[in-house]
């Protein structure tokens, strides 16, 4: 928020503010109403429930209006949910698929910073293997499913490489960047120390990283989700890819929009948790 | 000038006392008791830092040719045991490249830096560095960044490395103050928290890289001032990076010009001890060394 927060409401305060004879900074104790409110309901919070109600809306009145071939409201979007979730059919799609999400996730993870910070830590490492690692992020990974199929056929494997390579260059590449923008004065200072080098890449380089480290796996996570979905859907016709294919063929618009928003969740649920293991790793920060 | 916490008088009792206590402990706590001991053997004016000859280039290539540029030397110099020494010059007249050849963070081109009579093959906690930016690292409290010298260096056992952070930050007058991150604290008290971590390690020889150069001009002065009172409680050989001519007198025993990379200037600044900064800056010697070394410079 750009602008400063002034508030109308204080008419009695602002006359003992602005007299210089009391001290330039003050503390002062905030209402109990106004603490909640400022919590609870900001008002971008209100602004973004607005949107999302009128979204919603505009969305249930055309929804009506069209046919029920090729396009549903929220509300019969939401009875379909309910019934895929009484047969278990839901749950049991999202489980498939969040298996593969977080193992292929996961794996990207571990693979992509330790790869990264092996190639800034070994600089002729790095600079060895920069060129080849761009040359592979810019393969479209798509391209790589028929060899997929071919050597590790349609389970979970496949699924789960396919994840892996999706988040992995972003994970990497980020890591890598990290170690190599370390500033040179924090290196500095614990080699004045005579740090050890394991102490050098525990206390000073990992620390600094960490920002770099976690922009990687924010975008590595979107990329993952978008990983699985492909996967699902090109090949190994299973979870919520599975759930969104056939429904389409079969003109259940409905059912269709509950994969479109159960993926999306997945999406922002496994982001909102990546950020929340950043903040509370990066408490320095507030 | 003694360290008024410690009462540990300097005679040959005192020192087998504390042999008892183990070196590191010692080392950390008493750094005092080594100094005025040293002295006592009628070692006093011992050189501690030595060049020969030291020399120092960069190299930058551009297209077919590579550019040479000489920062620093060829330089000869001697600094003696428990000596405030204010290296002076403008940008670029080789002052860093000269601290960190003796923090040994850059190797020679030519010639060596003995410290303690070693040839410096690298950086060591004998030698604390105090940084121009403070660097402290943002992901530490306040501290844990006191301690990170400590920690890095294997000084101090837990319970002797959370005293020796106290005591160091009540020292900086920051003690209440231990639990905040650097981004919390002015440009000033970040500095005296440099301070402090350099201190932490209780270095024989203090390095500093103009580390007040970034504080206004006011506070400057007051960290002067600060850094001079514990200075005299706790002597050690200083070396002070500055391009400021008031703050090399005020501080220095002396005050060494370097001007394109070589020694310009080298003089003995004989204004009386403890000094007030105020005072000092009306004396007439203080005047009139300021206008020689203005000249130089």
């Amino acid at each position: 928020m750009v602008r400063a927060r002034t508030r109308r409401s204080e008419p009695a305060a602002h006359n003992e503010l602005f007299d210089p004879a009391t001290p330039r900074t003050q503390t002062r104790v905030i209402p109990v109403r106004l603490r909640l409110r400022r919590a609870l309901a900001p008002r971008d919070r209100a602004l973004q429930l607005a949107l999302l109600v009128t979204a919603l809306a505009a969305w249930e009145f055309f929804g009506r209006r069209a046919s029920n071939f090729t396009f549903a409201p929220p509300s019969r979007v939401a009875t379909a949910a309910r019934e895929m979730i009484e047969s278990g059919e839901l749950q049991d799609a999202v489980t498939e698929s969040l298996v593969a999400l977080l193992l292929g996730f996961t794996l990207a993870a571990v693979i992509g910073i330790s790869v990264g910070y092996a190639m800034g830590w070994w600089r002729t490492f790095g600079r060895t293997l920069n060129p080849f690692v761009s040359a592979l992020y810019v393969v479209p990974i798509a391209t790589l499913v028929p060899a997929m199929i071919v050597w590790f056929g349609l389970g979970l494997t496949p699924r789960v490489i396919v994840i892996m390579l999706f988040a992995l260059f972003e994970i990497l590449l980020n890591a890598y960047a990290g170690v190599k923008n370390v500033d040179p004065h924090v290196i500095d200072v614990a080699r004045t120390f005579g740090a050890s080098r394991l102490d050098l890449l525990r206390k000073a380089v990992f620390p600094a990283t960490l920002p770099f480290v976690f922009v990687g796996l924010r975008i590595g996570a979107s990329r993952a989700v978008k990983g699985m979905v492909l996967a699902e859907m090109l090949f190994a016709v299973t979870g919520l890819g599975r759930v969104i294919i056939e429904n389409a063929s079969t003109f259940r618009m409905d059912r269709v929009f509950v994969g479109v928003i159960a993926v999306s969740l997945m999406g922002v649920i496994l982001s909102a948790a990546v950020q929340a293991t950043e903040r509370r790793v990066m408490r320095w920060r507030d | 000038m003694q360290n008024p916490d410690v009462e540990v008088p300097v005679s040959e009792n005192a020192h087998a006392a504390d042999q008892e206590e183990g070196d590191e402990l010692r080392r950390v706590r008493f750094p005092t008791v080594f100094a005025v001991a040293r002295r006592a053997n009628g070692v006093k004016d011992q050189t501690v830092i030595e060049l020969r000859e030291l020399c120092r280039t960069f190299v930058v290539q551009r297209g077919r040719e590579e550019i040479v540029t000489r920062a620093l030397g060829p330089i000869t110099l001697s600094i003696a045991d428990l000596q405030f020494v204010g290296i002076l010059g403008r940008s670029g007249s080789g002052k860093t490249t000269l601290l960190r050849l003796i923090a040994g963070l850059v190797q020679p081109t030519a010639g060596d830096v003995l410290v303690d009579g070693q040839r410096v093959r690298g950086p060591g906690p004998d030698r604390a560095v105090v940084f121009q930016q403070s660097a402290l690292y943002p992901w530490r409290t306040v501290e844990a960044n006191v301690r990170l010298g400590l920690e890095l260096s294997r000084l101090a056992k837990k319970g002797t490395a959370d005293e020796i952070v106290h005591r160091l930050l009540d020292l900086v007058g920051l003690g209440d103050f231990g639990g905040y991150y650097p981004n919390q604290l002015s440009g000033g008290m970040q500095q005296r928290v440099g301070l402090a971590r350099a201190l932490a390690v209780s270095p024989r020889h203090l390095l500093m890289d103009e580390p007040f150069g970034s504080v206004d001009a006011i506070l400057r002065r007051e960290l002067g001032a600060e850094l001079l009172r514990i200075w005299e409680l706790d002597r050690r050989t200083v070396v002070f990076i500055t391009h400021s001519v008031e703050e090399a007198l005020t501080l220095s025993d002396r005050v060494i010009v370097l001007k394109d990379g070589l020694v310009a200037d080298d003089v003995t600044i004989n204004l009386p001890r403890p000094r007030d900064p105020e005072a000092i800056s009306d004396d007439p010697a203080f005047l009139q060394l300021r206008r020689s070394l203005l000249t130089t410079l």
